[in-house]
């Protein structure tokens, strides 16, 4: 194979997942450039989750029951990928020696209409964390310029799996940090409207509030919330003063 | 070699760059490096530039690829600009022919630059800069390099894309974080922060052996400024008494607001008792000055609790538990005293003694295990001490 139509692929893949690309775009983006570069029937990327092996996605639904069937049995060129860390190279289908391995896949695959097959591992720093498979429907001799393409594109993609997690992880962080301060900002406006309805001080207003909340087995926030957009009063309770111990007793 | 290896390697580099620290650096780094091995030219640089022409960074592969890229910004006119502003390549490749550049055309080639080539970062509509591809000698690049080299140049900006998606991520983050984690009044510490920076310095203490120590600091009669001159007043106070606690604080040390009049410091990496005892002392100094407020002036003190670590003691929030404690003995004990503990390693105690003394010297406490895990008890005779006056105070 030519090195520029491989130069091409690489590059209409940079350039479709520029901006922060999700993982599940990262991974359309590497199938959709695979299977156009190679010319293949299809193609499909599974995952590692925890100690399996997961299906994720596949370029054309003739491959999923396929793919789910190595899910199952947790055996096929994609699990030997990334257990061996080695590319895998299935010329045929129907007479290859590795197939003995898994005979249920070979079978199912090649009365899907498959013959050839590549599975590749997506590696990260921490090891392998999934594989990516080509399927062709004739048998193929996969040279070693395929191979080579087949790699380099799971590298890059693999590279932008991470940065798209990384990316993923950093956002849900601001999310959570926003959500906490909007909890904190409600609080602190709860705080004040029942110290005004209810004369109380700040601090026994943060009491009352905290104990409404624990009795009620609801979020601080929640009663808060409710104090603040509804309105509601708390009930004091002369048993329990809200103030706890008087620190400025001395003033 | 074949030139469409060398440029399928540099595709699968920049994605390398994606984790770095640096990213926006680091590709174009690359760029700029690799490129000039891949194209019959002798320099390259890229300057990339914000919308309103401004230069924002560049990178080349040599100091006088750089030289090309700073007359086009002193000059303001060059290919680069010409690329960056239309969003097409420009292709120069003797200097000598082209008049559109009456002053960078003369001074590149003054500077050893006899053809240009430009060709502009871009992502649809966006621009965010050019590269340049600069000869030594006039010469024409094939098509085909002028295609590839356009390639580079946008891969490239897709790569500084994402770099700018994630820094306005990391951005956003932080900026909630910060504001998460401190208090809006006195943009002090809060709470949280303060106990992030607790765990932190247990985690840093098992490491070093490094020694840590807390002072809760909180102001007598601060409940009496709120009811006579109102919260406005109050908050004014507490915000005097940041900016004059910020003052005294040794570099490094977390000062936060843990609610309302209550003020704790945090200090990592202590070298003896002496250097708590002497910022305790700095902390009282604040308050020697009335604070003056919209025409009152306000005589405050503030009781003190001060905990220290020992060697070999992991710091948890037991710390700031037990400074909390003395500075409740400080309140007791009439308000604008000082009251200290010392937590020592328990390999050197056998069980649990208790020696408490007036604040200047210390409660010293040896924190064996504890079957019960309560805290043992304080030998009364040394804390309620209402006469210890040791840091003068002025009254309220």
């Amino acid at each position: 194979m030519d090195g520029t139509p491989l130069v091409d692929a690489l590059s209409r893949f940079a350039r479709n997942v520029a901006k922060g690309s999700g993982s599940t775009d990262v991974l359309h983006e590497l199938m959709a450039q695979v299977t156009e570069l190679l010319v293949l029937c299809g193609a499909a990327v599974c995952l590692v989750d925890g100690r399996r092996l997961r299906f994720v996605s596949a370029s054309v639904a003739f491959l999923e029951d396929l793919e789910r069937l190595q899910e199952r049995q947790q055996v096929g060129p994609s699990a030997t990928a990334v257990h061996t860390r080695q590319v895998v190279s299935i010329p045929d289908l129907a007479t290859a020696s590795q197939a003995a391995d898994w005979p249920d896949f070979a079978e199912a695959a090649v009365q899907a209409g498959v013959r050839a097959m590549v599975a590749v591992a997506l590696k990260a720093e921490g090891g392998p964390i999934g594989a990516l498979s080509l399927y062709s429907c004739q048998p193929r001799a996969w040279s070693p310029a395929d191979l080579r393409a087949a790699i380099l594109l799971t590298e890059v993609a693999a590279s932008h799996l991470a940065f798209a997690k990384a990316l993923e992880e950093q956002r849900r962080a601001g999310e959570r940090l926003q959500e906490a301060l909007a909890s904190r900002i409600v609080i602190e406006q709860a705080k004040g409207v029942l110290a005004t309805t209810h004369g109380l001080t700040i601090d026994e207003a943060f009491a009352l509030l905290r104990k409404h909340a624990r009795d009620r087995n609801a979020r601080l926030r929640d009663v808060a919330a409710a104090v603040v957009d509804l309105g509601v009063r708390l009930q004091l309770s002369a048993a329990d003063p809200a103030g706890a111990e008087d620190v400025e007793g001395n003033g | 070699m074949e030139p469409d290896d060398g440029l399928a390697g540099l595709l699968v580099d920049f994605s390398r760059t994606m984790l770095t620290e640096f990213p926006v650096q680091d590709v174009l780094d690359k760029l700029v490096t690799r490129v000039v091995d891949l194209f019959p030219v002798t320099g390259a640089g890229v300057t990339l530039l914000r919308p309103d022409l401004s230069r924002e960074y560049v990178a080349a592969s040599s100091a006088a690829a750089e030289q090309i890229e700073e007359l086009q910004i002193e000059h303001r006119e060059g290919p680069c600009r010409l690329a960056f502003m239309t969003g097409d390549a420009v292709a120069v490749p003797d200097l000598r022919a082209v008049r559109a550049y009456p002053v960078f055309g003369p001074a590149a080639m003054a500077a050893g630059t006899a053809a240009i080539f430009s060709f502009p970062l871009r992502h649809g509509a966006i621009r965010l800069g050019a590269l340049d591809l600069s000869r030594d000698t006039p010469g024409q690049l094939t098509p085909d390099q002028l295609e590839a080299a356009q390639t580079l140049a946008d891969v490239a900006a897709a790569y500084l894309l994402n770099a700018q998606v994630r820094s306005q991520t990391q951005q956003e983050a932080e900026a909630y974080r910060e504001r998460a984690l401190h208090d809006p009044l006195t943009g002090l510490a809060n709470r949280a922060l303060l106990f992030e920076r607790i765990e932190h310095a247990a985690a840093q203490a098992t490491r070093t052996d490094a020694r840590s120590a807390v002072i809760f600091a909180d102001l007598d009669g601060f409940k009496a400024v709120n009811d006579r001159y109102g919260h406005a007043v109050g908050d004014q106070l507490l915000v005097g008494v940041a900016r004059r606690l910020s003052g005294v604080v040794r570099p490094g040390d977390t000062l936060a607001r843990v609610s309302g009049d209550e003020f704790v410091v945090l200090c990592e990496g202590v070298g003896s008792p002496d250097e708590v005892m002497s910022l305790a002392r700095r902390i009282k100094a604040t308050f020697d000055r009335p604070f003056e407020l919209n025409g009152l002036t306000l005589h405050m003190t503030a009781s003190l609790g001060i905990a220290h670590s020992g060697p070999n003691l992991p710091l948890s929030g037991d710390l700031l538990r037990e400074a909390d404690a003395a500075m409740y003995r400080a309140k007791r004990a009439g308000g604008g005293v000082s009251q200290a503990v010392i937590l020592t390693d328990a390999e050197t105690a056998g069980r649990a003694r208790f020696v408490a003394k007036p604040a200047e010297s210390y409660t010293k406490k040896c924190s064996a295990p504890d079957p019960g895990g309560a805290s043992p008890a304080p030998d009364p005779g040394g804390i309620h001490q209402p006469q210890a006056q040791p840091f003068q105070s002025s009254g309220c």
